[in-house]
């Protein structure tokens, strides 16, 4: 019986003490373990499609900025802004769309006072690789740039995209993506353009 | 003078994983770069001081019946705290070493020094041995790290070290490279010292 008490109470006490010790240093590594996350993972990607900024987007970031509530689905973005010389022109978030193999992340930068795409790049997907996973590379992504929200969609239905040959549901579900994002965007522009500056 | 020993075996006598053919995971996982060897081999180090302390440390406290549950809790603590800090201050490195980092919690030679060394000497002599232990892992994954990177990369801790015209063997950083590398470095090994006996 001894004995038994002596374990419970040692394994119990071994067990507070590191998840006392764990708990603490959680805390501590939570908000730079955050930063890193995001400055390799999205990082990138942002930097990616803002150019010509002057300031550290991954730092200047915005958390879950709250754009709109509407039918009470309230929309929440994380806003990186680009700034130059402290004027925020350009503003990088993140989108998602529905792809062949599950959702698509895109990263997609838009320009302020035009509303045209910076650029966009896809961050995290679960595509065929050598089909669908080829939105990953230059000859797709840089078809984006400078684009107005007419212009993104497919050749035939009067927008000014190639698609992916062999899938078409990723591109579609890319430009879903995208899309979705500018319109957000043209909706709440003055939003996010404070959170731009706030930054 | 027992300390020195202690200490100096981990290097050569008792080297892992050569000698004591333990840890085999990480050893063929992530010598893909020198580097990664040696981070790893760091990481281990470090997981395998601390917890040789502290098990010896506990060692007349700890009840028998439950003193492998109680080594794991106790590795498993410092093999998180690695992971933590490791994603805060050096996340390309951790997405490099990925799942090998929680992987340290079973790792052989950790667990084995807990009950073959820790749990039955004292304090100083346990710091001895998890480091002396330590650097030699830390020292064979840098070499295997190192070998595999110079054939299959062309570099030696990122920078190059053969002109423009070397074309590497691209099969020395993929898993059967790790392999072919451990076999014949573990056959070195016995050679040498089967001249010595």
């Amino acid at each position: 019986m001894r004995e038994m008490i002596k374990m419970i109470v040692v394994l119990t006490a071994i067990s507070i003490i590191s998840g006392g010790a764990l708990a603490f240093l959680e805390r501590t590594t939570r908000e730079p373990i955050e930063y890193q996350k995001l400055k390799f993972v999205k990082g990138p990607a942002v930097l990616a499609v803002l150019t010509g900024y002057d300031n550290d987007p991954i730092k200047d970031y915005r958390k879950d900025v709250v754009l709109e509530e509407r039918d009470g689905v309230v929309t929440r973005k994380s806003i990186f802004p680009g700034k130059k010389g402290g004027k925020c022109f350009a503003v990088a978030f993140e989108v998602t769309g529905q792809g062949y193999g599950g959702p698509i992340g895109v990263i997609i930068g838009i320009d302020l006072k035009t509303g045209h795409l910076t650029g966009k790049r896809v961050t995290t997907h679960s595509e065929t690789p050598g089909l669908g996973a080829r939105s990953v590379e230059p000859g797709f992504y840089e078809q984006f740039v400078g684009l107005a929200p007419a212009g993104v969609a497919l050749m035939d239905k009067g927008g000014k995209i190639n698609a992916i040959s062999g899938a078409t549901t990723t591109t579609k579900g890319v430009l879903e993506a995208v899309r979705k994002g500018m319109e957000l965007f043209s909706r709440t522009r003055d939003k996010i353009i404070g959170a731009c500056q706030s930054g | 003078m027992s300390l020195w020993k202690d200490f100096s075996k981990g290097l050569w006598k008792d080297i892992a994983p050569f000698r004591i053919v333990l840890g085999l995971c990480p050893t063929l996982a992530v010598t893909t770069a020198a580097d990664n060897g040696l981070a790893m081999g760091l990481a281990t180090t470090f997981v395998l001081t601390c917890s040789n302390i502290l098990v010896s440390a506990l060692r007349n406290i700890i009840p028998r019946r439950v003193r492998i549950a109680s080594y794991v809790l106790i590795i498993a603590t410092f093999t998180v705290m690695v992971e933590l800090v490791m994603q805060a201050y050096f996340y390309p490195l951790y997405m490099i070493l990925g799942i090998f980092i929680p992987l340290i919690v079973v790792n052989c030679i950790i667990l084995g020094r807990a009950e073959a060394f820790a749990s039955k000497r004292p304090v100083l002599n346990s710091i001895a041995d998890g480091v002396g232990i330590g650097l030699g892992f830390s020292m064979s994954l840098t070499v295997l790290g190192a070998i595999r990177e110079i054939l299959g990369a062309g570099t030696l801790f990122g920078y190059a070290i053969f002109g423009p015209d070397f074309s590497p063997m691209t099969f020395m950083v993929k898993p059967p490279g790790a392999f072919v590398w451990l076999g014949l470095l573990l056959g070195v090994m016995n050679i040498i010292k089967r001249g010595r006996v």
